[in-house]
């Protein structure tokens, strides 16, 4: 019969009491007319213990507690017809999970000394809630009337004081007609979580326990380790033995279930459950999600328990600006206010096993999002806020690098290798930076302070983070057909107190390009007559047919020979070579935030991308950025320049520059009331014969407070002195 | 300057943008704000022009049709150069407006900019009727001036009050 063939197989699992507490013992017994009673009432349990034969270690006490089981057995068998057996498991029916099942319990971690049948139902209950099973799919056996369908089943002690009445649980796994393989339930569990029970064969060795461990951990450990990696510590009862260590850890190869009855007899209970150790990675690890390649970034973001940091607090002020940036990022757009909101923590998780504490509020909002948010013991890590998490990092290293060495981030890479990673970053902040108004405040102050002291005030404020107020002294070109925007521009130019040109074209701008010494091209995409990325090709395609910053030390003819690049055209010819050191860094400048614009631009061969309208701050990390890299590119140049500057300079008494100052200022007046009585360009005006009017158009070049100028001529290092400029400019 | 947000424009002014200009103003000079102003009244100047241009490109002028059947044709090709003309006007005039943050202006140019392409008002969906389109530019620079007068009051009042402070 069937039942009796469960019954011979089972082995007693129940070990003695001895080194029991004395506490719950009289439950056993207590249950046992329960357990009948529970059996009449729902579907039995069926005790299956496979190897339980194999056990050697079993304790000798077996014999006392067979009889108990015998007893209970007996109670149970007759029930059943089946005649008892030696060696027979005890039954006791997870009645007690029939009752607490009925009685969910909350605390399943109590050692539960009393006596009561709380504590039994308590112990039990993790398990038992687990396990309850109503499978209704053997009605038909006949000896099986309350039906042996019950997977789990609570071997209990005895009489004797089971700290917690589960010894060991087992598992009968049903298949048609079939008892199959006794399965043995472990309880495992992560530090400082919940236990949980892992089934496994009795005779199987701890490397399956740690593949089932991490199938059911499937959402944590699971996505981030492998189960090889996971180490399983077993903690013996008996600390003050020396025989046995406190804390073991287990190796692949040691069959768990022995291993477990030695160390646990009378049954692993739920506060012996295995520790499950995770080795802490040291190392950056890919996000679990497909897609993320930026481990480099995402390293600091894991450890640092993601804390946007007080760099932050640059790009997201508390005040929510209002920015015309705002409105058109539909990929991005949700990056800005939630930078750190959506951080998950499910991060933390994944790495330690534990909820990371939350971060003491800070001023910002921001924060206060995730203070608010409950905390998750699983989570999957959306894909969006790994990858824009990361970027805040990426840009909170720049403005924190005050010396000028610029991080990798922005290289200057030839238009082949682009670098896509600069053009997502500043573009797609919610709100300036403070800078803009630290700027503003200190000029309220250096105004006070010259009408104080009638000494002329120190230099403009550089931007905070800017290398201490050292600028890139190189050479921009600002492309641009609106002629408010270039005002603006060129405003920003002088106050950033680099040289600049301006063209109003396409074709002017590769024209003006050609004259060589440029560092940056500030290119507006849609322009008239070329547009800003026909402009662009232009420009690459004539750097690769003069092979400008190949990288090659030395005569740049000599390299281009070398090259064999000496079947250029005569006309994409470039005359001087040592104006070009390098591919220039072109920057597009468009008011769509179309992702597809963004792509085509840097497609042509821009460096970097900025929306319109564009804010001063932006501008000046921009330039910032990129002016950096090419000053130290073009060292030489840069020193002649300062050392004209501060030749001019040293002639000069403050009244002398004062008038200068003033007379610039008159020229720009008048330039400037020129050029904004000219009507604004028509597709029917745009014509090429527009490129000769930049000269009568563009107010002064170059008329920062300092005497910093941007010379019309190709090379921007030429020392001119102010009053010839004047008058050329007022001749064109 | 601090006055700037003291300064009621209502919603025809983006704030933020508008104090990025008002930012570039070189603060230790006699004319503390030169060049805010100068970009304020160049962009009004310009706006003037930007719409009379926009005017004589919406309308058929009579006196140029001598015979009906030119006139058709004048029309039609007129009709498509005119949408395409009054598309980057529209344009143009829309890159300066958001420079300095007349979000009013700016958005009645945005539709303008659309509408000459011959799509609807987001330039999302096409918009193949013509002469419709021609009609919605008409409304929409109606409405852009509108808005635009409204900036051109406040910013005159504006500097005259800066002005009557420095």
């Amino acid at each position: 019969m069937l039942l009796h063939r469960i019954i011979r197989s089972l082995k007693s699992i129940t070990h003695p009491p001895n080194v029991d507490p004395p506490s719950t013992s009289p439950n056993t017994s207590a249950e046992a007319p329960e357990t009948v009673e529970a059996w009449g009432s729902s579907p039995p349990i069926i005790i299956a213990r496979a190897q339980a034969q194999a056990q050697a270690p079993a304790p000798t006490a077996d014999n006392p507690a067979d009889h108990n089981d015998h007893a209970q057995l007996e109670g149970t068998s007759a029930h059943f017809g089946a005649s008892p057996a030696p060696h027979e498991a005890a039954l006791s029916p997870s009645t007690s999970r029939k009752t607490s099942s009925a009685h969910p319990d909350p605390d399943p971690h109590s050692p539960s000394p009393s006596p009561s049948q709380a504590s039994l139902r308590e112990s039990t209950s993790p398990n038992l809630s687990l396990s309850h099973h109503t499978p209704a799919y053997e009605p038909d056996e006949a000896e099986r009337p309350e039906a042996l369908t019950e997977r789990h089943i609570n071997i209990r002690t005895v009489p004797g004081p089971a700290p917690t009445p589960i010894l060991t649980l087992v598992e009968a796994t049903l298949f048609d007609d079939e008892i199959e393989i006794m399965q043995r339930k472990i309880w495992v569990k992560r530090p400082g979580q919940s236990a949980t029970l892992v089934a496994v064969s009795d005779d199987d060795l701890v490397d399956t326990v740690r593949d089932m461990i991490l199938r059911k951990y499937a959402n944590s450990l699971g996505r981030s380790i492998d189960s090889p990696d996971i180490t399983l510590k077993i903690a013996s009862r008996e600390p003050g033995n020396n025989h046995v260590p406190a804390d073991r850890v287990l190796g692949p190869d040691e069959a768990i279930g022995q291993t477990l009855d030695s160390y646990y007899p009378g049954g692993q209970t739920i506060d012996e459950a295995l520790m499950i150790d995770v080795p802490q990675r040291r190392t950056p690890k890919p996000s679990p999600r497909i897609g993320n390649h930026h481990p480099a970034i995402a390293y600091p973001y894991y450890l640092e328990d993601h804390r946007p940091g007080d760099g932050a607090r640059e790009y997201f002020p508390p005040m929510a600006v209002h920015s015309p940036h705002l409105a058109p990022h539909p990929t991005l757009g949700h990056l800005p206010q939630q930078n750190g909101a959506h951080l998950p923590h499910s991060i933390g998780i994944l790495q330690t096993g534990q909820v990371p504490a939350l971060p003491s509020p800070g001023g910002h909002s921001t924060r206060k999002h995730r203070d608010g948010r409950p905390k998750y013991v699983r989570q999957h890590t959306s894909s969006p806020t790994i990858m824009h998490s990361s970027q805040p990092h990426s840009n909170d290293l720049k403005p924190q690098l005050p010396n000028g060495v610029n991080p990798p981030a922005p290289l200057p890479t030839p238009p082949a290798q682009m670098d896509h990673r600069p053009s997502v970053t500043p573009p797609n902040r919610a709100s300036s930076p403070h800078t803009g108004r630290s700027v503003r405040k200190n000029k309220t102050s250096q105004r006070s302070a010259k009408s104080i002291n009638g000494e002329p005030p120190p230099p403009k404020l550089a931007p905070a983070g800017l290398l201490d107020g050292q600028v890139p002294p190189i050479n921009v070109l600002i492309v641009e057909d609106n002629v408010i925007n270039l005002r603006l521009l060129e405003q920003f130019m002088r106050r950033l107190k680099v040289r600049w040109k301006s063209a109003m074209n396409g074709r002017e701008a590769v024209n003006t390009w050609r004259t060589g010494g440029f560092h940056l091209v500030l290119m507006d995409i849609q322009l008239p007559v070329m547009s800003g990325l026909e402009a662009t090709k232009e420009i690459r395609r004539l750097e690769s047919a003069n092979g400008i910053g190949l990288g090659l030390v030395g005569d740049q003819n000599e390299n281009r020979k070398r090259t064999g690049s000496h079947d250029i055209d005569p006309e994409d010819k470039l005359h001087d070579m040592n104006l070009f050191k390098s591919p220039v860094i072109i920057v597009a400048l468009t008011a769509s935030s179309l992702q597809s614009d963004r792509h085509e631009a840097l497609a042509v061969g821009c460096n970097d991308f900025l929306t319109k309208p564009v804010g001063y701050p932006w501008m000046s990390r921009k330039v910032t950025e990129w002016g950096c890299m090419q000053a130290l590119i073009d060292f030489d140049g840069w020193r002649q320049w300062k050392a004209s500057v501060e030749k001019k300079d040293e002639g000069l008494s403050d009244e002398q520059k004062k008038a200068k100052e003033k007379e610039e200022k008159a020229k720009r007046q008048a330039a400037l009331t020129a050029m904004f009585s000219a009507p604004p360009p028509t597709t029917r005006d745009r014509r090429e014969g527009e490129n000769n009017e930049t000269g009568g158009r563009s107010p002064v070049n170059g008329g920062p407070t300092l005497p910093v100028r941007g010379p019309r001529r190709a090379g921007g290092n030429g020392t001119q002195s102010v009053l010839e400029t004047h008058e050329e400019e007022v001749e064109e | 300057m601090a006055d700037a947000e003291e300064f009621d424009f209502g919603d025809n002014v983006d704030t933020a943008t508008f104090e990025q200009i008002l930012d570039m103003d070189d603060a230790d000079e006699d004319d503390a704000h030169e060049f805010s102003k100068s970009i304020v009244f160049g962009f009004l100047d310009q706006a003037d022009s930007t719409f009379a241009k926009m005017e004589t490109s919406k309308y058929v002028r009579p006196d140029k049709s001598i015979h009906v059947v030119r006139t058709l044709i004048h029309y039609v090709l007129r009709k498509d150069k005119d949408l395409k003309e009054l598309s980057s006007l529209g344009h143009f005039l829309k890159g300066s407006s958001a420079t300095l943050g007349f979000t009013k202006v700016k958005d009645e140019c945005e539709k303008i900019q659309h509408y000459g392409q011959k799509k609807d008002e987001t330039g999302a969906t096409d918009e193949p009727d013509e002469e419709k389109c021609l009609r919605l530019i008409g409304q929409s620079i109606a409405k852009a001036k509108t808005a635009y007068d409204e900036v051109k009051r406040l910013m005159e009042q504006y500097y005259a009050k800066l002005e009557g402070n420095a």
